[in-house]
């Protein structure tokens, strides 16, 4: 894709036309500015978009997020959606972590009051599994699993006690999809998912200790809860091996009907059927099956931070530890928008609905929806809340993450994990990783920068700056 | 000439090239390339691990190639196995049957969740056979 393909259509907005490709039925827009929309031009990122564009039923427009970046098929940091009932719902436009995503604790702790905050993290990196594979602290029996499938995380704080009832107002769509059907989900599925609850994985995932260090909307922050100097804890897993295989299951029944529905697509990746055919509800009802999985995991999680936090602080119940919100990012959802239901995908992509909403819960009504940008290890993150405009801009949707500049195998030429550590370390921020290898390959200079990131989305009118969170304690997986 | 894999430049996923003799020799090589990314094995003492059959049927050469992985990937992680020993592979564009064994990971370390059909390529090139995958990570 050259610079002279794309027409400036806002300040922030860049437009490839319709008529760029005959296949495309929708334009492909993205938010940006001249430096990040430079660095999405090589590689495949505009590309995959224009894809994107192509998929039977999509409506508008498609949008690119400030952070988007080359993935396969969709590119990550991409939105689109697709009409009701018989536009197609696309698994590789979701991708292979359904349902990853973002919590975020706040604690009652003051960094000031950490003398030394390595116990904190230490028993932090102890109690919660992480690094690929692993055993998950919960030993689910077939029935207890399939009802987390079914029933997400409401079933593991109503029946099992982990979490308080304010963490399911506090998460998207209350930590559980309508239409879960685990009988969507293979028996792979539920082997790779069995043992997984409660586990990080590998990869970008990780459990971060952070300070609250500044805040740019003060009543959005008191309303979230969030003061500065106050001790916050962010999570960023998701659906771990299960939802894997879900993605992986439905890619490949979907490739192998895509001429029995006339569907020719540019990339066998974007394999996608009819929403309201059989392979399409089957995908929706597995999905849904996966995203459920992935709140259990981040509610079981939440626990295990909580129930560390009650033991290293006697002061602190475990109740203190409140949940600031959960966002998904690798998902589809029916909503309405304008008056039109539709599919919206969402890939490395958050909700980011505005004040008013009616899926707000009441206390963030005025405020619009909470939006985590998380940056990488030595860079700070970013809490946002939604605007209303993004609704018409972009499906309700804004970024989630700072999205990658640099291949691993770059990120590892430049720096080994030791140093890394090192230099981490020198800043303050404790880093606990299961390898040297994993830390390079996550390295901050491996990403974009978060700041011009967030500026981008507030600007775009996406979702507007709530706080800023600094590291001091790293969890990798 | 042996059987070989390379890794390819990819912002955020892992993208390999493979080249092999013949097809069977690519597929070996590609469930090699699976295997070695598990993480360091037991080797118990010989005979011990069971051979476990395989057989998959896709649309063409290049499903076939995303199945077998996808296939292995599944099995791997369950288990805990890294299954380097293949036997009896055979093919047609659209059939594998195969035995194969793992053996047990000491530390599982895979970072793979998946293959992907994005820029996927089986094809003869220069009198060898060579395909390219991304793997989701």
């Amino acid at each position: 894709m050259r610079r002279e393909d794309m027409v400036k259509v806002g300040q922030f907005v860049y437009e490839v036309p319709q008529s760029f490709r005959a296949d495309m039925r929708a334009p492909a827009r993205v938010y940006a500015d001249e430096e990040l929309l430079q660095a999405m031009l090589p590689g495949e990122a505009m590309t995959q978009l224009v894809n994107a564009a192509t998929l039977p039923g999509v409506t508008q427009c498609v949008y690119g997020m400030p952070d988007m970046h080359e993935g396969y098929g969709f590119p990550v940091g991409g939105v689109a959606a697709t009409r009701m009932p018989d536009g197609v719902i696309a698994p590789g436009a979701i991708g292979f972590d359904v349902n990853c995503g973002v919590r975020l604790l706040a604690t009652p702790l003051l960094r000031k009051e950490l003398h030394d905050p390595t116990p904190l993290v230490h028993e932090l990196s102890r109690s919660i599994p992480a690094g690929a594979g692993k055993e998950g602290p919960l030993d689910l029996t077939r029935e207890e699993l399939e009802r987390v499938l079914e029933e997400g995380s409401p079933y593991l704080v109503r029946e099992k006690g982990l979490g308080r009832p304010a963490d399911l107002t506090h998460t998207e769509s209350g930590g559980c999809l309508p239409g879960a059907d685990a009988v969507k989900v293979s028996e792979r599925a539920k082997e790779r998912g069995h043992g997984q609850l409660g586990t990080m994985g590998s990869g970008n995932h990780f459990v971060e200790v952070q300070q609250v260090d500044a805040i740019f909307d003060v009543e959005a922050a008191r309303a979230m809860g969030l003061a500065e100097g106050q001790v916050t804890v962010l999570i960023h897993t998701g659906s771990r091996g299960l939802g894997h295989q879900v993605c992986t299951d439905y890619v490949r029944l979907m490739d192998g009907r895509l001429a029995a529905y006339g569907i020719t697509l540019p990339d066998r990746q974007l394999s996608c059927a009819p929403a309201s055919s059989p392979e399409g509800r089957d995908y929706l009802a597995a999905m849904a099956a996966a995203a459920n999985f992935a709140w259990s995991n981040r509610q079981m999680i939440a626990h295990r931070v909580r129930q560390v936090i009650a033991r290293l602080f006697p002061t602190v119940k475990p109740e203190d530890v409140r949940q600031v919100y959960d966002v998904a990012h690798n998902i589809a959802k029916v909503e309405e928008h304008g008056g039109e239901r539709v599919c919206v995908h969402r890939k490395g992509a958050t909700r980011a609905f505005g004040p008013g909403h009616p899926e707000m819960p009441p206390d963030y009504r005025e405020i619009g929806q909470p939006v985590f940008i998380p940056g990488s290890m030595g860079t700070a993150s970013y809490v946002l809340a939604g605007l209303g405009t993004s609704e018409q801009r972009s499906w309700g949707s804004a970024c989630h993450g700072a999205g990658r500049s640099l291949s691993r195998t770059a990120a590892k030429k430049k720096v080994t994990g030791a140093e890394l550590r090192r230099q981490l370390e020198a800043q303050g921020i404790i880093v606990r990783c299961p390898t040297n290898q994993g830390l390079a390959e996550e390295a901050p200079f491996a990403y974009k920068d978060v700041e011009r990131v967030a500026e981008v989305v507030e600007k775009a009118g996406l979702a507007r700056r709530v706080a800023r969170l600094r590291p001091f304690g790293v969890i990798k997986g | 000439m042996r059987a070989g894999s390379r890794s390819e430049e990819h912002v955020g996923e892992w993208k390999v090239t493979l080249r092999a003799d013949t097809l069977e020799e690519l597929f070996a090589e590609a469930a090699r390339v699976v295997a070695r990314e598990c993480g360091p094995v037991q080797r118990a003492p010989g005979g011990i691990e069971e051979w476990e059959r395989v057989e998959i049927e896709a649309r063409d050469a290049e499903a076939l190639l995303v199945d077998w992985l996808n296939e292995l990937l599944g099995r791997s992680e369950i288990h805990c196995r890294s299954y380097d020993e293949i036997r009896d592979l055979h093919l047609t564009d659209t059939r594998l049957e195969a035995e194969v064994r793992g053996r047990p990971v000491r530390v599982w370390r895979s970072p793979l969740k998946a293959a992907t059909y994005h820029g996927l390529e089986v094809k003869q090139e220069g009198g060898r056979w060579k395909a390219v995958v991304l793997f989701d990570v």
